[in-house]
Formats: structure tokens, C-alpha cells, sequence
């Protein structure tokens, strides 16, 4: 199979770039705080170099393909999305109420659940417990939307 | 004395005896639910620890650890699904034994070994820790440095198999580090102007998403791909009667307890080797061990067909491991594993560095702490057996698929806690999805976590150093001033270089079988 499907081949170039860019970074620094980190860009693009010669020489081998990886995260992958937009929401002050159930309810259908009323409850169960026990419980102020917060104080 | 008398006197307080008796029911909890781990309990428990006093939040954190594994055994035992990963050679004589109808004689083996291996390990940390830090405190620049080193080296080089990376886990790590103003002139380093990242990359938040965050999305990842795989924890066995072993079984197991909790205590003291290595040593040696005492006999199980050694040997190990990991971490300032790194979260939050100056600066904090691991194991015994007949059960058929959402939201809130920022939410899951990456490509953890914890400590030491000795870079290696030091990195070089050596010597054997 051709190295380019593995993914050992790719880390081995994003490594390689990673160092050849944290070098160059490195060279704009001061003199006394750039050494460490020269040297370590250093060691990245020693490190890309090596592995990418070993994929090359093991590409016959059981090395992990890029298909096989997609495969196995890309659901959770769309886990992650989500979690993404939750930060969006809260951003956009949302709310951390609001925002969460919003965002559990797809979570929680993308994990398997088909039951509606299930989900809502499930999911505002459980931001419920994670309130309370943030809130109410340990003192620790969450970000919430302007207009419950008005209630709230 | 005085000072056991000292973490005594701090542990005795009802609150926070209290703490540790709920840590240790938590950890049967959390190590029945297979998926969960000591490491998500704490990424979970950590921002808690920020309204609770030290005492509180640290008795509650070693009742989890010293308990998590023997939870992760009941599961094993009982429907043969690992609840840790350090119960997985467990399962094999454990639920070979129930379903030979004597699950009370397997989770019984389990529970015993379990108290007798973390027993073992709370004893080596009493013993040790004190004694490796007071050494510690004589340690200049040229020692750190070179200690920071062996750190490193001992966590690359257990990866035998994987050694590139490691070593690529461990620069990650480092440069994480680097992130932020420089020690020496302040100058902001790899900032992309934000002034959030000055101080560097927010070290609980990361870890929070590092362990918390990635291990939702592996739990994410088995839902998806193991959806049709049903397991039929409706026919669980039944536990009647009691758990307490016979005297017989007790003085039959005793040898292997003995063996398997000096393992389990060597290999812990070790930073990165980690309890999955302790039960794979103990086991295959009680395995030999077994065949030869047994083999002219005929009369007994086959290994692997429900021996009890086979359940006493890892269990015993893994729970030596357990207060053993904490050796570097308070002697040294050295993680011994990832759960011991988290330790560190923990600590940095209530304003102490784990090192032998904790010794110093919170004497009744190191000591409880030390103490702490013993009345948990001794409490963990009877609580276990309690949790085993009547809690267990109904744990292990807890839905994944509500834990994944519940323990992504809690990490995250956890992280926004430190700090009350949206921008530590950012580190955590992007730690988390890298972290969740990490494992997919086979980066381990341990090298970055070990990484990140030394890396200001060893740039620091290694200018320092290096300034001292007019940029002698052989001042690490002087056999008249810095012997301790010369020590350090020939016990270094030993740990990478062997190996690589055996790595090199695989492949020519693999070269002259295949032509």
C-alpha cells in the first residue's frame, strides 16, 4: 500500500513543518530566551525526519491508514463539533442553561437516542445536576445569559 | 514518628476522615463503571477541589486512587469487562472462577489482594518519600537539571515498543511549556499576541481536557463502532453469603501476594511504567510460579481456567502500584504517573508544588497525605465488600451514551471554574480533541504530562546551570562536584539506550528471518 495512505506519514510532515515553523519563530526572540526553544524546533524536525524514514521503511508493514482513522473518529469527531458550538453559544451569551441543553439534545440523539421527551429530560437533567452542583453547591459563578442572570441576582 | 504522628493528627479531623471514606466509595463507583477511570474521576473532581480546603480535597483524591482499581476489578470478576484497564488480567481467572459459581471466592481474591498491595504501597511511600526528599533538598541547578532528565528518559524509554513517540510526546510536552513569557527576560513566547497565554498554557484546564475531554470521546468512539455489540449483564451472578477468604486461602496466596506487591511497589516507584506493566510482571510470574509448584500434582486448575493466583497476582500489583507512584511525585516533584500528575493539578491549586520542599512548607499536608494511603486501603477493604454485594450492579448498566454528554460537560465547566474564563474551555477541549488524537496515532500520554509538569523546571535548571559552569555543558558529568548528578544521567542513558538497543537487535533478527 502507498505510505501517503498512512498516517504515520502525515504526522511525520506536520512534525517536520511544526519544527521548521517554531524555528523560524525561535530566531525572533532575544538572545537569552530563544536557545531552548531552537533547540527543541530542532529536535521536532529530527523527530519528523526519523519518523518519516521509518514510515517509509515499514509502509509495508500493519501501519495505521488514514481511512481506518477516519473510520473510527469520525463520529466522535462530530461529538467535538458540537462541544465547539456550545463555546460558540456561550460566546455569543447564550447562556450556559440555554446553551447546554441545546447542545445535548443533538449529542444525545447522535449517541444512539431516538426518544424525544427522553432526551429533553435527559438532557436537562443533567445540566440541571451540573448547575446546582457548580452554582449552588461550590459557590462557582457560571456564565449566564443577561436576562436570567437579572433573575438570579 | 512525630511527623506520622503529625499526618495523623491532620487525617483524625471527622471532615476530612470523612472525605477519604466517600474518596474511596467514589473509586469503587467510578472503577465499576467500565470506561471510567481514576484519571476521569480526578480531571472530573479537580475544579471541585477549589472550594474544599486542601486537607479535604486531597483525602478525597487519594480515596479515589487507592480505590479505583480494586472498583475496576468487580466488573472483571463478575461480567468479564475490565471496569480499569489494570483489571483486564483480572477478568481472564476471575470470571472463569464465577462461572464456576464462586463469585464470592473471585471477588473475594480480588478485594484481599487489593488491600494487601495497597498496604504494601502506602508502607514504601512512608519510607521512602521522606528519605528521597531529604536527599532532594541538597540538589542544586546541576541535579535538577539532570534529574528532570531522568524523568524523561525512565518515561520514553518504558515505551519500548514506541520509543520515537515518546520521545516526540515528551518534546510536545516541553514546548507546551516553552509557551508564554520567557523566565529570563520576559519576552513573550509563541503568544500570537494574546495576553491570555502569558503565564503559558493553563496547566489545569489542559489536563481537565487532556484526560477528561478524550476519554468522552473514546467512550463516543466505542458507542459508535460497538453499538450492536450487547452484553447481557442481566444474567448477572448472584452474590450470597459472605467474601471474607479462608484462613487456607489466605496462607495459599500469601507467596504470591508477597511477590506480586514488591513488583507492583518497583515498578511504581518508577516514573511513566504505569500498573499495566506491574500486572502483565506479576501475572506471568505467578504464572510460572503456579505451573511449577502444581504441575506434578494434576489436581488443580489450568492457569487461566479460574486459578486463584491468577486473580491475586495482578489485582495485588496494580494496588501496589498505587502509593508507590506518589514516591517521586513528593520526594521529587516527579509524576510517577498520570493519575500522580493530576495530584499536581490538585495541589497547585491550593498554592503548594509537590517536591521535597512540601516537607518543608506544609509538613501536616505531606504527611497526611502519606497516611492518607494507608487508612485507605485499610478502609477500602470492608467498603469494598459493601459496594461488591449491593452497589456494583446496579453500576456496571449505567448507559454510556449519558455519561459521554455528563462528563464532557462537566470537564469543560470544571475548566471554566478555573478562573471563570471561556478561553480555559478552549484549552480543555483542545486539549482534549488532541489528546483524543494523541492516543488514535499511538502518542502516549504519560511523556507530554511528565513534559509539561519539568519543562520551566528544566529550562530554568539548564541555563542556570549552565551560566554557573561558564557554558560547560560537561558540569552535568563532573564525577568531584556533581557526582549525584553524574549518577542521574548514566541511569539516563541506560533507560533510552536500552532500549534501542533491543529495538536495533529485534530488527536485524526480523532482517536475517525474513532473507
Amino acid at each position: 500500500m502507498s505510505v501517503i495512505t498512512k498516517t504515520d506519514f502525515w504526522l511525520s510532515l506536520l512534525v517536520l513543518s511544526g519544527g521548521i515553523w517554531a524555528f523560524f519563530q525561535s530566531r525572533l526572540f532575544d538572545d537569552a530566551s530563544r536557545s531552548y526553544p531552537l533547540f527543541l524546533s530542532a529536535l521536532f524536525i529530527l523527530l519528523g525526519l526519523a519518523l518519516l524514514f521509518k514510515t517509509i521503511k515499514d509502509s509495508d508493514n500493519q501501519l495505521q491508514s488514514i481511512t481506518y482513522l477516519y473510520s473510527r473518529v469520525s463520529g466522535p469527531l462530530l461529538v467535538a463539533l458540537l462541544l465547539v458550538v456550545w463555546v460558540l453559544l456561550l460566546m455569543m451569551n447564550i447562556g450556559y442553561l440555554l446553551s447546554s441543553i441545546i447542545i445535548l439534545l443533538p449529542v444525545l440523539w447522535l449517541l444512539g437516542y431516538r426518544n424525544i421527551t427522553f432526551i429533553l429530560i435527559m438532557a436537562a437533567g443533567v445540566v440541571a445536576v451540573i448547575f446546582i452542583l457548580f452554582w449552588i453547591l461550590f459557590d462557582i459563578p457560571l456564565p449566564l445569559n443577561p436576562f436570567l442572570e437579572n433573575v438570579l441576582h | 514518628m512525630e511527623t506520622i504522628l503529625l499526618g495523623f493528627s491532620t487525617l483524625i479531623e471527622p471532615s476530612v476522615l470523612t472525605f477519604l471514606i466517600l474518596g474511596v466509595f467514589c473509586g469503587l463507583i467510578v472503577g465499576s463503571i467500565p470506561g471510567l477511570n481514576e484519571n476521569i474521576a480526578f480531571a472530573v473532581f479537580i475544579p471541585f477541589s477549589f472550594s474544599l480546603s486542601p486537607t479535604h480535597a486531597l483525602a478525597l483524591m487519594v480515596g479515589v486512587y487507592c480505590s479505583a482499581a480494586v472498583g475496576g476489578a468487580m466488573p472483571a470478576v463478575m461480567i468479564k469487562v475490565p471496569g480499569t484497564a489494570s483489571a483486564v488480567l483480572t477478568s481472564i481467572d476471575g470470571n472463569a472462577l464465577v462461572r464456576k459459581g464462586k463469585p464470592n471466592t473471585a471477588l473475594g481474591i480480588a478485594i484481599f489482594s487489593s488491600v494487601f498491595g495497597g498496604l504494601s504501597s502506602a508502607i514504601v511511600l512512608m519510607f521512602f518519600a521522606p528519605v528521597l526528599a531529604a536527599v532532594a533538598l541538597k540538589f542544586g541547578f546541576v541535579e535538577n537539571f539532570s534529574l528532570c532528565i531522568l524523568g524523561l528518559a525512565a518515561v520514553v524509554g518504558m515505551l519500548e515498543k514506541n520509543i520515537l513517540k515518546g520521545i516526540l510526546s515528551a518534546a510536545i510536552g516541553l514546548f507546551i511549556a516553552t509557551i508564554g513569557l520567557s523566565l529570563e527576560t520576559g519576552f513573550p513566547r509563541f503568544t500570537f499576541g494574546s495576553s491570555n497565554l502569558y503565564e503559558g498554557v493553563p496547566f489545569v484546564p489542559m489536563l481537565i481536557g487532556m484526560f477528561g475531554i478524550s476519554a468522552a470521546l473514546e467512550l463516543a468512539e466505542e458507542i459508535f463502532t460497538e453499538r450492536k455489540l450487547n452484553l447481557h449483564i442481566s444474567e448477572l451472578p448472584q452474590i450470597k453469603g459472605s467474601l471474607l477468604l479462608p484462613f487456607s486461602m489466605i496462607k495459599r496466596l500469601l507467596p504470591t501476594w508477597m511477590t506480586s506487591a514488591a513488583i507492583g511497589n518497583v515498578v511504581g516507584v518508577l516514573p511513566g511504567a504505569g500498573m499495566l506493566m506491574a500486572i502483565y510482571i506479576a501475572y506471568n510470574q505467578a504464572a510460572s510460579r503456579y505451573k511449577r509448584k502444581f504441575k506434578e500434582t494434576g489436581k488443580h486448575t489450568n492457569w487461566g481456567e479460574g486459578t486463584p493466583e491468577g486473580i491475586a497476582a495482578p489485582e495485588a500489583s496494580n494496588n501496589a502500584v498505587v502509593a508507590s507512584s506518589m514516591v517521586p511525585l513528593l520526594s521529587l516533584g516527579i509524576p510517577g504517573n498520570s493519575v500522580s500528575a493530576l495530584f499536581i493539578g490538585a495541589l497547585m491549586i491550593h498554592g503548594m508544588v509537590p517536591g521535597p520542599l512540601l516537607f518543608i512548607n506544609f509538613p501536616h499536608i505531606a504527611w497526611m497525605i502519606m497516611v492518607s494511603f494507608v487508612v485507605a486501603n485499610i478502609v477500602m477493604g470492608p467498603v469494598a465488600i459493601f459496594v461488591a454485594k449491593y452497589v456494583s450492579g446496579m453500576v456496571y448498566r449505567l448507559p454510556k451514551q449519558v455519561m459521554v454528554p455528563t462528563i464532557a460537560l462537566l470537564c469543560l465547566t470544571g475548566a471554566y471554574a478555573d478562573g471563570n474564563s471561556l478561553f480555559n474551555i478552549g484549552v480543555a477541549l483542545t486539549s482534549g480533541v488532541l489528546g483524543y488524537f494523541f492516543v488514535k496515532i499511538g502518542i502516549p500520554h504519560a511523556p507530554i504530562i511528565l513534559a509539561l509538569v519539568l519543562g520551566q523546571k528544566l529550562e530554568d535548571s539548564l541555563s542556570n546551570s549552565l551560566a554557573i559552569s561558564h557554558g560547560n555543558w560537561l558540569v552535568f558529568f563532573d564525577p568531584l562536584n556533581h557526582p549525584i548528578s553524574l549518577g542521574l544521567m548514566l541511569l539516563s542513558f541506560f533507560f533510552i539506550i536500552l532500549p534501542l538497543f533491543k529495538y536495533v537487535k529485534a530488527m536485524r533478527t526480523k532482517g536475517l528471518e525474513t532473507g
